[in-house]
């Protein structure tokens, strides 16, 4: 079953076909919120508003797009909603973006200082643009090709590759500033 | 700094957490919740239209009922003056 398919069953009165789409999509969904806010549990949070303001918005999809491309769209601007929402928060924000770092089996010296590199890393890519951080994201974490993201952002495939090379740019250069000697 | 491996190391890092698995599950339950509280919204406005129907409807029978009375008035006509003359009472005050 296609998701033109489901939608219309939804939309026929189906509610429980909704959710295929969201089985379908949610790990997606998910890994697109966490590259903006780093925290699993923020994370779960957006990707839960994100498939409830969809099933409340699905009445008017008008299938210009793909279904997917459609819910990107919803994650990004949820995601940066909540950013902007949360940004009172930003003391324990900065304590869980410095635990919330995946660790393999490596000394402790090693461990600590990719986790000190991790956070700031993140920390940088906070400051970028929201359309640098957007298309970054959705470049590499969803690992989509230029022409979708484009497609999401609403640009041109030429403007995604301007704004990956500047968001790399600036990446480097307060990573720089930020490291220390 | 190697920016590339470092970034490489950060979304590896990242997108291995898994969400979930009883995401959808709350999912679900959110838009059934939503659905529920959504009726009264739904109602409200026929409870209201009933309503106003009711008052107006309650209204024209109430002012139906009103019939004016036919029956014609019966005009006495009585002449006081002939039954107590002025006079008297001048002359009473009088003394």
């Amino acid at each position: 079953m296609d998701d033109g398919s489901v939608i219309q069953s939804v939309l026929n009165g189906n509610t429980k076909d909704y959710e295929l789409l969201v089985k379908k999509y949610q790990q997606s969904i998910f890994r697109t919120a966490i590259g903006f806010v780093h925290v699993k549990e923020d994370a779960e949070e957006i990707t839960q508003d994100v498939f409830v303001n969809a099933y409340l918005s699905l009445s008017r999809f008008g299938f210009q797009s793909s279904f997917a491309t459609w819910l990107y769209r919803i994650a990004v601007n949820n995601s940066i909603n909540y950013i902007r929402r949360k940004k009172a928060n930003r003391i324990w924000g900065n304590i869980s973006l410095f635990f919330n770092v995946a660790s393999a089996d490596k000394s402790p010296e090693k461990m600590l200082s990719e986790k000190e590199d991790q956070y700031l890393l993140k920390k940088a890519m906070d400051t970028l643009s929201e359309k640098q951080r957007t298309a970054f994201i959705l470049s590499k974490y969803e690992g989509l090709p230029q022409k979708e993201v484009a497609a999401i952002l609403d640009i041109n495939e030429g403007a995604v590759e301007q704004l990956l090379i500047r968001a790399k740019s600036n990446l480097k250069k307060i990573l720089e500033k930020n490291k220390r000697p | 700094m190697d920016i590339d491996k470092l970034i490489n190391e950060m979304v590896a890092a990242e997108t291995t957490v898994e969400c979930n698995p009883f995401l959808s599950t709350r999912v679900m339950a959110t838009l059934e919740k939503q659905e529920v509280q959504e009726k009264p919204f739904v109602l409200k406005p026929a409870v209201i239209a009933l309503g106003i129907m009711a008052a107006v409807f309650l209204g024209v029978a109430a002012g139906s009922l009103y019939r004016e009375d036919t029956k014609e008035d019966t005009i006495v006509l009585y002449n006081d003056s002939s039954t107590e003359n002025f006079a008297f009472f001048i002359e009473t005050e009088n003394n």
